[in-house]
């Protein structure tokens, strides 16, 4: 063996959100060391949040992720109605959930096209990809321009929604913006996915075909393939109300990371695209499924590189359930409907979850009599996968030295395995540094 | 809807104390009257809907808080190949910065004007509320970003 002692830091893994460093120290053979740190310091939105209204607190969440911010809207609605006691229409539930929708679409070309494919293409950089494949830049661009397109549409702006409160919307679409909306996604998005799943398989083999059997948790519902709302689903075996998710999350702190560890049946979990790929890929819609077939991923898959492919598949998803829910509000039409402006209530505790495109998302409020928030927990996918992370590259460096790869390509895929990942890291932030 | 010839872009965390400088001013002036062809909005966190939003017009005035050594409430205003490559910008565009941003936007042949108007930060903890040293000079920010979309727009 050649790689008897190693040593890998690789300072700031690019191309995810925020700072982590991949550390890897062996000594005679044996792993000292082998994880992923987190370096960034704390947020504190949890903090922010005690004292504010009801109707400020999805305006205030909304912040914590400039890529999630629908995701974080929908989550903080649902606990602020679970808490509250207000039961939002059926239309509006729809809308929110042609939100998730779309903001998944972008999230996911985002992550595929711009973070994931430059490891599969060969090349340094997103910006890289423009002299390497100039068509497939700008029709991603369009791609992701055109979901958030939908965003801005439905929500009033692409980012950082404005029209959706507790309750309902200020602003509604109507029939003949949705029409558009739908030929769009139609007509153009659809056709630059296909294409772009294309792209995906010609390179496909480029990502490692390391497996590491582990819990997958998602959001389940028994209607469709859950994003926006549903119960919480292991594919360990077991299902339970969101409301238990403290039992499921176990948030712990560990000595090397400043964003907390999960863990539920086992030492770690995986959330995200992949995990509900797994959990629920029975759902998905028909064109998603064939991207499925194409690309030979079947559940459970265990390989965790393949959550970029699992991405892929539910932008396709993505694309044909917003386009079924509009064909459905087109026909019903839009009913004017107007959210509540003022509450009575005595207080009380509602969590709310959504699916949002790195996993679940927790938010959890407790409000008083004022309708004020005096507790508040979020917990954000990414934490819940950096256990799960260690475990993969506490197997996966192992079976690198067993086949003598190359350092750089130990690292390579070491780096591609956090991207895999999609991290989102300055929101998975929540913990002084002990140091 | 008439078409964009300029548009002040406000790049930012509104909670991050003197980091929401951006978006604070991009909310002032849409709140009021713009010039003809002139709009402001605030930007999020994704590298390509900034990307959109300077490929979409005649002139982006990109409006951030900057690290530059000065003392805090320094405004600088810098254009096109003015802004330097090491500049670093306390915005986080999920792991893109705004330097690949505008080198996208030449490479892809977006020939778009872009000019910066950087902050100097005094602090950029958790607060909804400017340090008094950017606030001071906060007036001053909006006329100063107005005035560049207006020239040459």
């Amino acid at each position: 063996m050649s790689h008897q002692n190693l040593d890998i830091h690789v300072h700031h893994v690019t191309r995810v959100e925020g700072h982590g460093n991949v550390v890897v120290k062996v000594r005679d053979g044996k792993v000292e060391t082998c994880h992923f740190e987190v370096v960034e310091a704390p947020r504190y939105f949890e903090a922010m949040l005690r004292g504010r209204s009801w109707y400020e607190a999805a305006i205030i969440t909304s912040r914590i992720c400039g890529i999630c911010s629908i995701g974080h809207q929908a989550a903080s609605y649902q606990a602020t109605e679970a808490a509250l006691g207000i039961k939002p229409s059926e239309q509006t539930v729809e809308l929110r959930r042609l939100l998730v929708d779309a903001g998944t679409i972008s999230s996911h070309i985002l992550h595929v096209v711009f973070l994931a494919a430059p490891d599969a293409l060969g090349v340094p950089s997103a910006f890289a990809l423009i002299d390497k494949n100039f068509h497939a830049v700008e029709i991603a661009l369009k791609g992701k321009r055109l979901a958030n397109d939908l965003c801005d549409y439905i929500g009033g702006r692409m980012i950082h929604p404005i029209t959706c409160v507790p309750g309902g919307f200020t602003k509604l679409p109507d029939v003949a913006g949705l029409k558009k909306q739908k030929e769009k996604l139609e007509k153009e998005l659809i056709p630059i996915l296909f294409e772009y799943a294309d792209i995906v398989y010609s390179v496909a083999d480029k990502f490692p075909s390391f497996t590491r059997e582990t819990e997958y948790i998602s959001l389940k519902n028994d209607s469709e393939y859950a994003l926006y709302n549903g119960y919480l689903a292991s594919s360990d075996g077991g299902t339970a109300p969101i409301d238990q998710y403290l039992d499921w999350t176990n948030e712990k702190i560990v000595p090397h990371s400043t964003a907390k560890h999960c863990h539920h049946k086992r030492g770690a979990y995986m959330a995200g695209a992949l995990a509900r790929f797994n959990n629920n890929s029975a759902q998905l819609s028909k064109t998603a499924k064939q991207v499925a077939d194409r690309f030979a991923l079947k559940a459970p898959n265990y390989n965790p590189y393949m959550n970029n492919i699992a991405q892929l598949i539910e932008a396709v998803h993505c694309t044909e359930t917003a386009i079924e829910r509009m064909d459905k509000l087109i026909q019903t039409g839009i009913v004017p409907e107007d959210p509540p402006r003022e509450i009575k209530t005595r207080g009380g505790r509602g969590v709310g979850a959504t699916e949002v495109p790195r996993g679940i998302l927790f938010h959890d409020y407790t409000y008083d009599a004022t309708g004020r928030i005096t507790k508040a927990n979020c917990i954000i996918p990414t934490n819940e996968n950096f256990a799960n992370i260690d475990a993969d590259m506490q197997k996966l460096v192992p079976e690198m030295i067993a086949a003598d790869l190359p350092r750089e390509t130990m690292q390579l895929y070491l780096e591609m395995l956090v991207r895999a990942y999609d991290p989102c890291i300055s929101c998975s932030v929540h913990m002084v540094n002990l140091d | 809807m008439d078409a964009v010839t300029a548009r002040i872009i406000g790049l930012g965390n509104r909670l991050r104390c003197d980091d929401a400088v951006g978006p604070l001013v991009a909310e002032r002036l849409a709140s009021g009257r713009l010039p003809e062809g002139v709009e402001a909005v605030e930007a999020g966190g994704d590298p390509f809907i900034l990307f959109d939003l300077i490929a979409g017009c005649g002139k982006a005035v990109i409006v951030d808080a900057a690290e530059m050594g000065c003392e805090p409430g320094t405004v600088k205003v810098l254009r096109n190949s003015e802004i330097p490559a090491v500049f670093r910008m306390h915005t986080s565009l999920h792991a893109v910065d705004l330097q690949d941003v505008l080198a996208m936007a030449r490479r892809m042949g977006v020939a778009t004007k872009v000019s910066l108007v950087a902050v100097q930060v005094g602090d950029c903890g958790y607060s909804e509320t400017l340090s008094p040293a950017v606030e001071s000079v906060f007036t001053e920010i909006t006329n100063i970003a107005l005035k560049e979309a207006v020239n040459e727009a």
